[in-house]
C-alpha cells in the first residue's frame, strides 16, 4: 500500500488540492485526532508520510487554485483510495500547523515576557518548504513541554510585522524566553522533529546548569570541582537532537536538584574515562562525592543501557537507593526493591563466616554493575534456601516470571561477565521485539519501513523462534570474544613466507612451526600460548626457532609441509623428515615436547652417578616433570643396543632417554639396584621410586610396549594432563576425593596405594583428585553424590561411552580399611550395590537447528526446488498419508516409466522404508525432502 | 553485461585439443595440439608418468597466439596483485597461467598487463613446454583419427592417427566495442554471413564495398538501371562501403579427421561448433577418445569458464584423475580427517579453491561421510554433472551420506529483464542466502548418491537434484566467508544438523569435567581432548562458561 501511494502521489498531486477545500473541514478534526496518536494502531507507511510532507506545503499555499472536485471515471477503487488518504494527509498537515499552536498576538508577548514561565516562539514569516518537518514536530512537542512548564507559541510575522521580534529574526529561528534572562536564539535547523525540539528547548532552559564540556581539561576541572560534593553524570552525544540527547536533557530537568549534570560532544573527551571508546552516544556517572585516594578522578560507572529516559530515570533511582540489599528470607517469597524496577539481580550466597568478606564484594559489584544488576545478600544460613553446596552465587532475570539461577562463578570479573552477557542477550532480544521507548511519527514510520521489506521480516520471525540462533554458542569463540584481545603480541613469533619455509632446510638448528587459521577460533585461542612459548624457548635454546604460518596467506606452504588438519605444530630439522606434535595445545605441553624433542637422545651415561643423575635420584631437575627412561646394557649386548636406538626414535618428544652402555656402569648399576641385566629403569614424574624391568627380548615393539605398561603411574592425580590416558584403558575409575591439607585423606590415600600394590584392586584404575586443587573436582564430585560430602570420598565410577556410567560411592558411615573396600567392589561387582547415581548418557546433539532452506524455498517459491518429475511433488500443505495425484502434470512427463500413473500410497511407504535404512544418526533427521 | 557472460565473450582464444589413446606412436595417450589445453594434460600425464605424446601441427606451442587475437590483446585478466599472497586464491584472478608445481609458470612474471599482449602468452607458452619437459612432437599434423580394433586395450580399440597436410584451423575474435557501436547506432556494422557467399570490393576512394551472394546474384545491386527491380533493395545494409572490414569468424571444429565410424557430432543448438561430449568430456560413442580445452565447452557454455585457460586448466586436472583411475586403478586422490575437522576443511577451500570458483556449478568438492560419520573423505573438483557415476569414476565409495560443496550465482543473477546493478542485487542477510546473486557456496546434503533418474529430474535450474538438506553461505562483497555471525555460525549448524550432532569446540577443561560427568561427549572432545590433543585454556580460563554451568543454571528452579 505505502509503496503504491508514493508512485501515485504526483498524479493526483495537481488536483488532490482541489477537493481538499471541500473535504478538509468536514474530515479535518477527526482524522487529526486519530493520526496525531503516536500509539495509534492504524500503521502510517513511510510513503504516507511523504505525502504529508507535500500534502502541507500545498494546503498551506495562500493562493489555492480550485479546479473542481472531478474524479475521473477510470480511476480504480484503489487509486480512489489512495487519493483519499492523500487528503486526509494534506488535511493533517495543514490542521496541525493552523490550529494547534496558540497564535502569539503582540499583546499577549507582553504579557508573557513579564510572567516567571518560559516559553518558546516560533516566528512564522512565509511558509518555506524546508521548515515543514520541524514544524510538523512543533505541536508534539509543545505537547510534550507543557510537562517542563514550557509553552510553545507562534507567532505570525506577516501579520505583525512591525513587532520588535519579527523585525530582528529572519525566518529561521525560534526564540526561547526564560524570565529575567535574554532570549535565547534556536536555529529552526536544530529543531527538526519532536526528540531534537524537546531537547534543544530543555537545553536552553537548562543551559546553566548542564555544563558544556568542550575538552579533557573541562572534564577534569568538572571532577576536581565537583569532589566531594557532588555526582555527575556525564554524557556523550554524537550529535545533538538525538533521543538521547532528549532523554538526558529531561532526566536533567528531574534530577539536576540531586547530581551534577554535563553534556560533551567531543568523543576525545571519552579517552580520560576509557581506553577504547566506543562509538554511539554514552552516558556515564562518575563518582565524585565520595572521597577518593587517587587524586583528580573520581570512580567512574558506563551506564550500559540505552540512553532512553526510563532507562535513566530508573538508574538514577538505583543511585539514590543503597549499593545493595541484606536479604533475610527466601527470595520467592520476597518482593525486593530491584525485581520491583525489572532490574536482573545477582545474590552473593553469604553465610555468616564470610559474611565481611560478602559485604566488600558486595560493594563492589553494586559499582561494577551499577544499573545493570541489583545486588542483594543472601543470608543463606537465615534464609533457608536450599542452595547447591559448589553454588556462591545466584541469578535472576529482570522479568516478572523469571526464575533463580544458582552459579558458580569463581571471580568478581566473571560474575560481571555473566552479567553482562544476559544483558547483551536481552538488549538484543528487547531491540527487537519492543518499540522505543520514544515514539512519534517518524520513529513510528522508520519501524514501518523496515518491516516493509521481506528480508527483515524473516529474520524478525526467525529471531522470535530462537532469539540465541545467532547468538555465538561455542564456548572457545566466547571465551575469546569476552577475553583481553588475543592477538596483541603475534608479533613475537616470526612469520613463515614461502621463502623462508624453502630455505628452513639450510638453516642450523630445530625449527618449531605452528599452521593455523587466522580467521579459525581454535587457532586464535591457542596463539597467545604459542606466544608464551615463543618467548621461553628464545630464553631456553638458541639452536630453536619457532615459526608461525597463517594458512591464509601460505596455503602452497601448508600443503607442501603435508598439513591437512588445523592447527597443527611441526619440528623441522636439516632435511631431517618432519616431527609432528600431537599433545595438548597448551603451553606446558608443548614446551616440554620441545625440549623433549631436541635434547639428543639418547643420552650417553657411563657411570652409576650419571645414571642416578639423569634419572633425577640425584636432585637433577630434569626428570621432575618429565618421565625419564634409561636402558642400562654390557657392550656385547650389540642386539639389545640396536633395537634401543630404534625405541629411541619412536619415544622422541615423550620421554628423555638415556643409554648406559659401558661395562663398569651397567654392572655398578645392576649392583645398585640389586636387578640383573639388560636392564630399563623408568622414572615417572610425581611418583616416588623408580620402576624397573628386564629389557625384554624381541623388537622395539616390544620394547615400547612394556615401557607403555610401566610408565603409568600406580596412582595417579586425576587432572585435565592425565585423564586422557586414563580413560583409554577403559576401565573402571577408583576416585579418591581428598582435600589435600587433611590428614584422613593421606591415610586413605596410603592405604589405597598399599592396596593396590598388593593387587586387590585389579581391573581398575585407581587415582585421586583433590577437591581444593582441581577447581573442577568439587564439580565432580557434586554429580557423583547427592548429599554433602563428606572428605575423603571413595567413588568408583565406568566412565567413557563403553562404561555403564553407574557411580558408587564407599558409604562414609564404614571405615576405608582393605576388607570393606575389597567387600564393596565385590557387591558392585555381584551386582548387590544399587548405584548412587547414573551418569546422563545424552547424546551432543546440535544446539539450534540450521537454516531449513528448501523449507523457506518451498513456501517462498513452491516448485522451485522441486525435482522436475512430478510424480512426489507434494505442496507443503499436504502432509505424509495424503492421498497424492498428479493430475494436470499427468501428461506432460508420459514418457517417463515412472509416471505411467498417479502416485499411490505405496510410493511414498516405500520411501519411508527406504529411510529407515538410513544409518542410525539420521534417524531422527529424515524428512520426506529427498524426492 | 554479467561478469561470466562477458568473460565468455571476451576471452580469446584456443585451440582445441583432442585426447585419445592411440596405437601409431605407441603411446598410452596421444593429445592432438600443443594449445594450451593440450600442454596443460600434458603436464598432468608427465607428473603422473605416463606414456604420451603431444602432436603438434605446427613448429611451436600455442602457434594460435602467433596470428591471434589480431589485435595482440589478449582479454583474460592477468591480476597479479590480488591482495593476498595465497596462490590458491589468487588463481581465481589469473585468467592465464596453466597449472603446475613450478611458481616460476606464473603469467604473472610474464607480463604486467591487466590485459596481456598475444606474444608474452607464447613466450610463456614455449617457457611451459620446455621448463617442464613435455613432450612434444612438432611438426606433426593429425588429419584423420580412426579406430583399429583391439583386444589389449579396455575398449577393445586403438586410434589410428594419421598425418598429413592439411587445414581445420580456423579462429576467433571478438571485438566488443565494435558489438557496443553497432548496437549504439554508431556507424559501425555486423554482418552475420558466411564467408563463402561474401565479395569484397576496393572502391576506387580506397574503401571496401561488400556483396553478398545470393542465388546466384551479388547484392546490393550497384546497377542503377536494375534498382527498381530489386525492390526493397533501395535501403540494402551493404549499400555504403565501408572503411575497413575486419573478419570475426569464430571457429568451427573440424569433425572431418574423424571416421564415419568414430560417429563423432556436434553438441546441440547453439552449442553446435563443439563436439558432443559426456560430463566427463568423453565422445559418447567412442571410448577413449576426449575433448578437453576450448572445444570442450559445450558442457558450460555461457555458464563457467571451461572454454578458456582459467577453466580448463581444471577440467584437464578433472580429466586426468578420472583416466587416472580407469586406466591405472589410481583411486581420485583424497584426505581423510576425523569429522572434527570437516567445518575447517570445508571453510578453507570456499575461501580459495580456484577450481570450483572458476568452474563453478561444473567443478564442486565433495565429501564422503565414513565410519557412522565420524571421519570424512574430501574429494577436490569432481564434474558434477556426473555425480551419479561418481563411485565408478572415482573408485571411492559412497556408503554413507555425502555433501557437495558448489559455487552458484543466484537463480536471478542475470537474464533478460534482470538489471546486474539493480537495487538490492546483493545481500548481507544469512536467512536470505538463497537469494544471493552473486557467486556464493551452497552446499548440498544427500543421504545417499543421485541415482541417473535423479539427476535428469533435477528441479529446473538446479545443477544437482533436490537434496536432503540444503545451505547457501549469504554472498560476499570480497568473496571472504569467515565472518564468524553471517557465515561460520549457520555454516556449523547445517552442518550439525545433517550430522545431528553438536560440532561446537570446547576447551580441555570443560572436555575434562564432562568426561567425568556424562558418559556421551561432544565430537571434538572425543577427537581431540580425548586423543591427548585438547585446547587448553590457559589465559581463557576466567572466560570460560562451562556447559556444565549452563546446564546448572537451566535445570535450576
Amino acid at each position: 500500500m505505502g509503496r503504491m501511494l508514493q508512485l501515485e502521489a504526483p498524479i493526483f498531486e495537481c488536483w488532490s488540492f482541489s477537493i481538499l477545500a471541500t473535504i478538509k473541514c468536514i474530515l479535518g478534526c477527526a482524522v487529526r485526532q486519530c493520526c496525531r496518536s503516536p500509539q495509534a494502531k492504524a500503521p502510517i507507511s513511510p510513503s504516507s508520510s511523504f505525502i504529508t510532507w507535500k500534502g502541507s506545503q500545498l494546503c498551506n499555499a495562500s493562493e489555492i487554485m480550485v479546479l473542481g472536485a472531478v474524479i475521473p471515471g477510470w480511476i480504480s477503487i484503489s487509486k480512489v483510495v489512495s487519493l483519499f488518504l492523500v487528503l486526509l494527509c494534506c488535511c493533517i498537515g495543514s490542521g496541525i500547523y493552523s490550529s494547534s499552536l496558540p497564535e502569539l498576538t503582540p499583546d499577549s508577548f507582553s504579557q508573557m515576557i513579564g510572567s516567571p514561565h518560559s516559553f518558546l516562539v516560533h516566528l512564522r514569516h512565509k511558509d518555506s518548504p524546508r521548515m515543514e518537518s520541524s514544524l510538523q514536530g512543533l505541536p508534539d512537542a509543545a505537547q510534550l513541554l507543557t510537562e517542563y512548564k514550557i509553552s510553545v507559541w507562534q507567532m505570525d510575522c506577516q501579520l505583525y510585522s512591525s513587532q520588535q521580534l519579527c523585525k530582528e529574526a529572519n525566518d529561521n529561528v525560534a526564540y526561547f524566553f526564560r524570565m529575567n534572562r535574554m532570549p535565547y536564539q534556536l536555529s529552526m535547523d536544530s529543531l527538526f522533529d519532536v526528540d531534537s525540539i524537546v531537547a534543544n528547548t530543555l537545553n536552553a532552559l537548562l543551559v546553566d546548569e548542564v555544563k558544556l564540556i568542550q575538552d579533557t581539561q573541562d572534564l577534569q576541572l568538572l571532577q576536581e570541582t565537583s569532589r566531594g560534593l557532588r555526582d555527575v553524570v556525564f554524557a556523550y552525544l554524537k550529535t545533538t537532537g538525538s533521543p538521547e540527547h532528549r532523554a538526558f536533557m529531561e532526566g536533567a530537568f528531574i534530577y539536576g536538584d540531586k547530581f551534577t549534570f554535563a553534556l560533551s560532544c567531543n568523543a576525545d573527551v571519552l579517552k580520560v574515562l576509557m581506553e577504547d571508546p566506543q562509538p554511539g552516544p554514552q552516558v556515564w556517572y562518575l563518582h565524585c562525592q565520595e572521597e577518593s585516594e587517587e587524586k583528580g578522578m573520581c570512580g567512574a560507572t558506563l551506564f550500559h543501557q540505552n540512553v532512553s529516559l526510563v532507562n535513566l530515570l530508573r538508574f538514577f533511582k538505583l543511585v539514590l537507593g543503597p549499593p545493595f540489599v541484606e536479604l533475610h528470607e527466601p527470595p520467592a517469597q520476597s518482593e525486593t526493591p530491584f525485581h520491583a524496577l525489572d532490574l536482573p539481580e545477582v545474590f552473593l550466597l553469604s553465610h555468616r563466616e564470610t559474611y565481611k568478606y560478602d559485604v566488600e564484594m558486595a560493594s563492589k559489584l553494586a559499582r561494577a554493575l551499577l544499573g545493570s544488576a541489583g545486588i542483594l545478600l543472601l543470608h543463606c544460613d537465615e534464609a533457608g534456601v536450599k542452595v547447591p553446596s559448589n553454588a556462591n552465587v545466584a541469578y535472576r532475570g529482570g522479568k516478572k516470571d523469571d526464575v533463580l539461577h544458582f552459579l558458580t562463578l569463581a571471580s568478581l570479573e566473571a560474575i560481571i561477565n555473566y552479567v553482562r552477557l544476559e544483558e547483551d542477550l536481552m538488549k538484543k532480544h528487547n531491540d527487537r521485539s519492543h518499540m522505543p521507548v520514544h515514539q512519534d511519527f517518524e520513529q513510528y514510520h522508520n519501524e514501518e519501513e523496515r518491516e516493509d521489506e521481506d528480508d527483515y521480516n524473516y529474520y524478525e520471525e526467525e529471531e522470535d523462534k530462537d532469539p540465541l540462533w545467532l547468538q555465538q554458542d561455542d564456548e572457545v569463540a566466547v571465551a575469546l570474544t569476552n577475553g583481553k584481545p588475543w592477538n596483541t603480541e603475534i608479533e613475537v613469533v616470526p612469520a613463515l613466507t614461502d621463502k623462508s619455509f624453502a630455505e628452513l632446510p639450510t638453516l642450523p638448528g630445530s625449527h618449531i612451526l605452528l599452521f593455523y587459521f587466522s580467521w579459525d577460533i581454535v587457532s586464535q585461542a591457542f596463539l597467545p600460548a604459542y606466544v608464551e612459548v615463543t618467548k621461553k624457548v628464545k630464553e631456553m635454546a638458541d639452536q630453536v626457532t619457532v615459526w608461525r604460518v597463517d594458512c591464509r596467506d601460505w596455503t602452497d606452504v601448508c600443503s607442501k609441509a603435508g598439513i591437512s588438519r588445523f592447527p597443527s605444530i611441526l619440528l623441522m630439522a636439516g632435511t631431517q623428515p618432519s616431527f609432528p606434535y600431537h599433545n595438548m595445545l597448551a603451553e606446558e605441553a608443548l614446551l616440554s615436547w620441545i625440549k623433549l624433542s631436541i635434547s639428543p637422545s639418547p643420552s650417553m651415561l657411563d657411570s652409576l652417578e650419571e645414571t642416578l643423575k639423569f634419572l633425577g635420584l640425584m636432585g637433577s631437575d630434569a626428570s621432575a616433570t618429565v618421565l625419564t627412561i634409561a636402558a642400562v646394557l654390557t657392550e656385547d649386548m650389540k642386539h639389545e643396543a640396536q633395537v634401543f636406538m630404534e625405541v629411541v626414535k619412536m619415544l622422541r618428544g615423550k620421554a628423555l632417554v638415556g643409554l648406559c652402555h659401558s661395562n663398569s656402569g651397567a654392572r655398578n648399576v645392576s649392583t645398585h639396584f640389586e636387578a640383573s641385566l639388560p636392564l630399563v629403569l623408568v622414572n615417572i614424574p610425581g611418583e616416588n621410586g623408580l620402576k624397573m624391568f628386564m629389557f625384554p627380548k624381541g623388537s622395539a615393539e616390544d620394547v615400547i610396549l612394556a615401557i607403555e605398561n610401566n610408565r603409568q603411574p600406580d596412582f595417579p592425580e586425576l587432572t585435565t594432563a592425565s585423564l586422557p590416558d586414563i580413560m583409554r584403558k577403559d576401565v573402571p575409575l577408583l576416585v579418591l576425593f581428598l582435600a589435600s591439607p587433611c590428614p584422613v585423606g593421606s591415610a586413605a590415600k596410603r592405604l589405597l596405594a598399599d592396596m593396590h600394590a598388593a593387587g586387590h584392586l585389579e581391573n581398575h584404575t585407581l587415582c585421586w583428585m583433590d577437591v581444593m586443587e582441581v577447581g573442577m573436582g568439587r564439580s565432580v564430585l557434586e554429580t557423583y553424590i547427592q548429599r554433602e560430602p563428606q572428605l575423603p570420598e571413595f567413588v568408583r565410577v565406568h566412565l567413557g561411552s563403553n562404561g555403564d556410567g553407574r557411580v558408587h560411592v564407599f558409604p562414609p558411615q564404614e571405615a576405608l580399611n582393605e576388607a570393606t573396600t575389597r567387600l564393596w567392589l565385590r557387591q558392585i561387582k555381584d551386582g548387590l550395590l544399587l548405584p548412587t547415581t547414573i551418569l546422563d548418557s545424552e547424546p551432543w546433539d546440535p544446539p539450534h537447528p540450521g537454516i531449513d532452506f528448501l523449507a523457506i524455498m518451498d513456501s517462498k517459491l513452491p516448485g522451485f526446488a522441486h525435482n522436475k518429475w512430478s510424480g512426489k511433488y507434494r505442496p507443503p500443505t499436504m502432509r505424509n498419508g495424503d492421498r497424492i495425484t498428479v493430475g494436470s502434470r499427468k501428461g506432460k512427463h508420459d514418457s517417463h516409466p515412472s509416471m505411467t500413473s498417479p502416485i499411490s500410497p505405496a510410493h511414498i511407504a516405500g520411501q519411508n522404508d527406504a529411510n529407515q535404512q538410513e544409518p542410525n544418526y539420521l534417524d531422527q533427521h529424515m524428512k520426506h525432502t529427498e524426492l | 553485461m554479467s561478469p561470466f557472460r562477458r568473460g565468455l565473450g571476451t576471452a580469446a582464444i584456443l585451440t582445441g585439443l583432442v585426447l585419445v589413446m592411440c596405437e601409431v606412436t605407441n603411446k598410452d595417450y596421444c593429445i592432438i595440439g600443443a594449445g594450451p589445453g593440450g600442454l596443460q594434460m600434458a603436464y598432468f600425464l608427465q607428473q603422473a608418468g605416463r606414456d604420451y605424446v603431444v602432436l603438434e601441427r605446427n613448429n611451436i606451442s600455442g602457434s594460435f597466439f602467433v596470428r591471434y587475437p589480431r589485435h595482440r590483446k589478449l582479454i583474460s585478466i592477468n591480476k597479479r596483485y590480488t591482495g593476498t599472497t595465497n596462490v590458491e586464491f589468487s588463481l581465481r584472478h589469473d585468467w592465464n597461467s596453466l597449472l603446475s608445481h613450478d611458481p616460476s609458470l606464473l603469467y604473472r612474471h610474464y607480463s604486467r598487463d591487466f590485459f596481456p599482449h598475444a606474444d608474452t602468452m607464447l613466450q610463456y607458452l614455449q617457457d611451459y613446454t620446455m621448463r617442464l619437459r613435455l613432450r612434444v612432437r612438432y611438426g606433426t599434423e593429425v588429419t584423420s583419427v580412426a579406430t583399429v580394433p583391439s583386444n589389449t586395450t579396455w575398449n577393445d580399440h586403438v586410434f589410428r592417427l594419421s598425418t598429413r597436410n592439411g587445414d581445420l584451423w580456423t579462429c576467433k575474435a571478438v571485438n566488443n566495442d565494435l558489438l557496443d557501436t553497432y548496437q549504439l547506432k554508431s556507424l559501425n556494422g555486423i554482418l552475420e554471413a558466411s564467408v563463402d557467399s561474401l565479395k569484397l570490393e576496393k572502391t576506387s576512394d580506397g574503401r571496401l564495398q561488400a556483396y553478398l551472394g545470393e542465388n546466384g546474384d551479388w547484392l546490393p545491386v550497384t546497377d542503377t538501371e536494375t534498382g527498381d527491380s530489386s525492390g526493397w533493395g533501395d535501403n540494402y545494409s551493404l549499400r555504403e562501403p565501408y572503411d575497413r572490414i575486419i573478419r570475426c569468424l569464430g571457429f568451427h571444429f573440424d569433425f572431418s579427421i574423424f571416421e564415419k565410424s568414430l560417429r563423432v557430432g556436434p553438441a546441440e543448438r547453439c552449442k553446435r561448433k563443439y563436439p558432443l561430449v559426456q560430463s566427463s568430456h568423453e565422445s559418447p560413442s567412442t571410448p577413449g577418445l576426449f575433448f578437453i580445452g576450448t572445444i570442450g565447452h559445450s558442457l558450460d557454455h555461457r555458464k563457467a569458464a571451461g572454454g578458456f585457460i582459467h577453466g580448463f586448466r581444471y577440467t584437464a586436472r578433472t580429466v586426468h584423475r578420472l583416466l587416472e583411475f580407469r586406466n591405472h586403478d589410481v583411486p581420485w586422490p583424497t584426505v581423510r580427517l576425523p569429522i572434527s575437522q570437516l567445518f575447517i576443511t570445508i571453510v578453507r577451500r570456499i575461501n580459495e579453491a580456484s577450481g570450483p570458483y572458476q568452474m563453478f556449478s561444473v567443478l564442486a568438492d565433495v565429501v564422503l561421510l565414513k565410519k557412522n560419520a565420524t571421519e570424512f573423505e574430501y574429494l577436490e573438483e569432481y564434474p558434477i554433472s556426473a555425480l551419479s557415476d561418481f563411485e565408478a569414476n572415482t573408485g571411492r565409495v559412497a556408503d554413507e551420506a555425502l555433501f557437495v560443496i558448489n559455487l552458484e550465482y543466484g537463480k536471478n543473477f542475470s537474464g533478460p529483464g534482470l538489471d546486474v546493478f539493480s537495487d538490492g542485487r546483493a545481500d548481507i542477510n544469512p536467512f536470505e542466502a538463497w537469494n544471493s546473486n552473486f557467486l556464493h557456496p551452497v552446499i548440498y546434503y544427500y543421504l545417499r548418491l543421485p541415482t541417473a533418474n535423479k539427476m535428469q529430474f533435477r528441479p529446473k535450474g538446479w545443477t544437482l537434484p533436490r537434496p536432503t538438506s540444503i545451505h547457501h553461505i549469504v554472498e560476499d562483497f570480497l568473496t571472504v566467508w569467515t565472518a564468524p555471525v553471517s557465515h561460520l555460525l549457520p555454516l556449523r549448524r547445517f552442518l550439525e544438523s545433517c550430522l545431528h550432532s553438536d560440532l561446537r569446540n570446547f576447551f580441555a577443561e570443560t572436555c575434562f569435567h564432562q568426561a567425568l560427568t556424562a558418559r556421551q561427549q561432544p565430537i571434538t572432545c572425543q577427537q581431540g581432548y580425548l586423543q591427548g590433543a585438547g585446547l587448553g585454556a590457559g589465559r581463557w580460563l576466567q572466560n570460560v562458561i562451562p556447559p556444565t554451568l549452563q546446564l546448572m543454571t537451566g535445570q535450576a528452579t
